[in-house]
This record gives C-alpha cells, sequence and structure tokens, in this order.
C-alpha cells in the first residue's frame, strides 16, 4: 500500500497511517490526556454500545472518573472492557487529535488507590458519584489531523 | 421540564435534540468490535433524523455497518459544572450511490475529519435523548421563560 503523493509523510515525521492520520506515540497520548479534563467513555450495555461524557482525571496512567448507578458502574463493577476517549478537534481547521484508552474498568475499593482518586480534581457529571472508577489503560492509541495532511491548509483570510 | 427520575437530571425532548444535534459538526460515536467498545471523533450532519457522516472503506466504522451505534454530542461549561448531552442510538446503514439525493443533501453539510474519506454512513436512530445539568447555585441559571 502507498500514500497519495500529496499525503505522503515527509522522512522525519511522525508516523501516518492509512487514513492520513498522524499516530500519536505513547507518551504524547498520556500527556494529552493529563491535560484533558472532559471525555467520553463508551460500555458495552447487553452487547450494545452507550457512550456518556465524563470528567476524568489520571491516576498514573489510568484514566478515573466518578459515577453512580447506572451503566457505567455495572460494566466497572462487572470488570468489562471500557474505552475512553478524549479529543480536541478544530470543525473549522479540521485540525486536532483524538486519543483513545481501553481496558478492564474496577470500582476503587478502600484503600490507597481511593484515597489517591479523593485527590484527583473530579467531580461526577450527575449525581453523588459515590463510585471512583478506574479504567487499566491497557491499549492507549492517538491521532492528529494536521492541517496540510490530506485537506487542504485554510486560508489565512 | 421532564426529570429523570433516577438521576434527577433534566430530560431534553427529543424536538430539542433535533435542534441541538442540527447546530453542531462534531461528535462521538461509538461501536463494539470484537466486544468491546470503541469511541471516534466524527463531523457529521444531520438528514432527517439520521446522523451521516464520512469514513475510510475498511475502517471500524465501515465494519460495524449493519450493527448498533451510539452517538454523541455535548456541551460543558466545566467552570459552572452546567451543560447538556444529547444521545442518538441505533443502526449503521452504507449509503449508497442509489441513495443519491442523500449523498446531495449531506454533501458538503457532513465534512469529513480529513478530507477524502469515501465512504458515507447514516445512523438509523431507534432513540434520540438529551439530559440537561443546569449551573450550580452559585450561578444561578437564568429564569425559566414559562415561569
Amino acid at each position: 500500500m502507498s500514500l497519495p503523493a500529496d499525503v505522503a509523510p515527509a522522512a522525519d515525521a511522525a508516523p501516518i497511517e492509512h487514513t492520513g492520520l498522524e499516530l500519536i506515540d505513547a507518551e504524547e497520548c498520556f500527556r494529552l490526556l493529563g491535560a484533558a479534563r472532559l471525555g467520553r467513555v463508551a460500555v458495552s450495555v447487553d452487547a450494545l454500545p452507550a457512550v456518556f461524557p465524563v470528567h476524568f482525571a489520571l491516576l498514573g496512567r489510568d484514566p478515573v472518573f466518578r459515577t453512580e448507578a447506572g451503566a457505567k458502574l455495572t460494566a466497572a463493577s462487572a470488570g468489562n472492557i471500557i474505552c475512553l476517549e478524549a479529543d480536541d478537534v478544530d470543525a473549522e481547521s479540521h485540525t486536532g487529535w483524538s486519543v483513545m484508552v481501553t481496558g478492564p474498568a474496577e470500582v476503587l475499593r478502600p484503600g490507597p488507590d481511593l484515597d489517591a482518586a479523593l485527590e484527583l480534581p473530579l467531580r461526577p457529571w450527575v449525581g453523588s458519584g459515590d463510585a471512583f472508577v478506574r479504567i487499566g489503560a491497557a491499549l492507549v492509541s492517538g491521532r492528529r489531523v494536521v492541517s496540510g495532511v490530506g485537506t487542504p491548509a485554510p486560508s489565512a483570510g | 421540564m421532564l426529570v429523570d427520575g433516577r438521576t434527577g437530571v433534566e430530560v431534553i425532548e427529543e424536538r430539542e435534540c433535533l435542534t441541538l444535534l442540527a447546530a453542531e459538526v462534531v461528535g462521538r460515536v461509538a461501536v463494539i468490535e470484537g466486544g468491546a467498545p470503541l469511541v471516534l471523533p466524527v463531523n457529521y450532519a444531520v438528514d432527517g433524523s439520521s446522523i451521516v457522516f464520512r469514513t475510510d472503506a475498511g475502517s471500524k466504522l465501515d465494519a460495524a455497518r449493519g450493527g448498533a451505534a451510539c452517538f454523541e454530542i455535548d456541551s460543558f461549561d466545566r467552570e459552572h459544572h452546567g451543560g447538556w448531552s444529547v444521545v442518538v442510538r441505533g443502526r449503521l446503514e452504507l449509503v449508497t450511490a442509489r441513495d443519491q439525493p442523500t449523498l446531495e443533501r449531506v454533501g458538503d453539510l457532513a465534512e469529513p475529519w480529513i478530507a477524502g474519506r469515501p465512504t458515507v454512513v447514516r445512523l438509523v436512530p431507534w432513540s434520540i435523548t438529551g439530559r440537561r445539568l443546569r449551573p450550580t447555585a452559585a450561578d444561578p441559571a437564568p429564569p425559566p421563560a414559562e415561569a
């Protein structure tokens, strides 16, 4: 497979995948996640996808968010795989990034990890958010759209 | 005003959900792939009550055709703890060349996140729901229009 000439990366540029998006390495993914506050969590509910906005913060490399009874807590209690995505996409310029973390979820029990989570700048999206859910960052991937890759750069005017 | 009995959050009626959907251009779509959920940002357009977006042939979203998907948009003010989200659940279908009217209607609207994504996919909803959080008491909300 070869890229069209107009989207071929420079020799020293970040890797470009077949979609023309620049791949973000893991270190940069976690840096972006660490600076993000709002993400979207997807869980499988009876084999159907469901997505929710959450406030999250990183505990080490693992995203943590607060929730209460509902689909997210049910998934976490069962140790199901959860996906958290954070992004910053500019619809006008078609530039931005998206990072996705996927892994098994768990509800933090009383102990050092929960104590550490209680110190995080977290608030629940709704309700009391009594439960702290951690997503084990088993898989992380990120993609960036840079101006001029695959789309004309926006004009200055 | 409708309120979700479980969470106490204000429910946004479908008609207003559609208005909010029509005003935004970037959302996130979740699908199940190999038993695990994933979320991707997409540029989208509204066609009737369907959500239409572009993807690449052979992409994860293309592979999810015929299956269920969940699409979400939101706007959130962290400082005042107010915001809303709209969630569309439904089935992903390929928009084929035979559906030229749809392709023409959404052609300029569903600008792909990157150019050149040739496959057009439609999310045919079976539910459209929304919920809204009013800002916290420290920043009182404006009085309801119908008060």
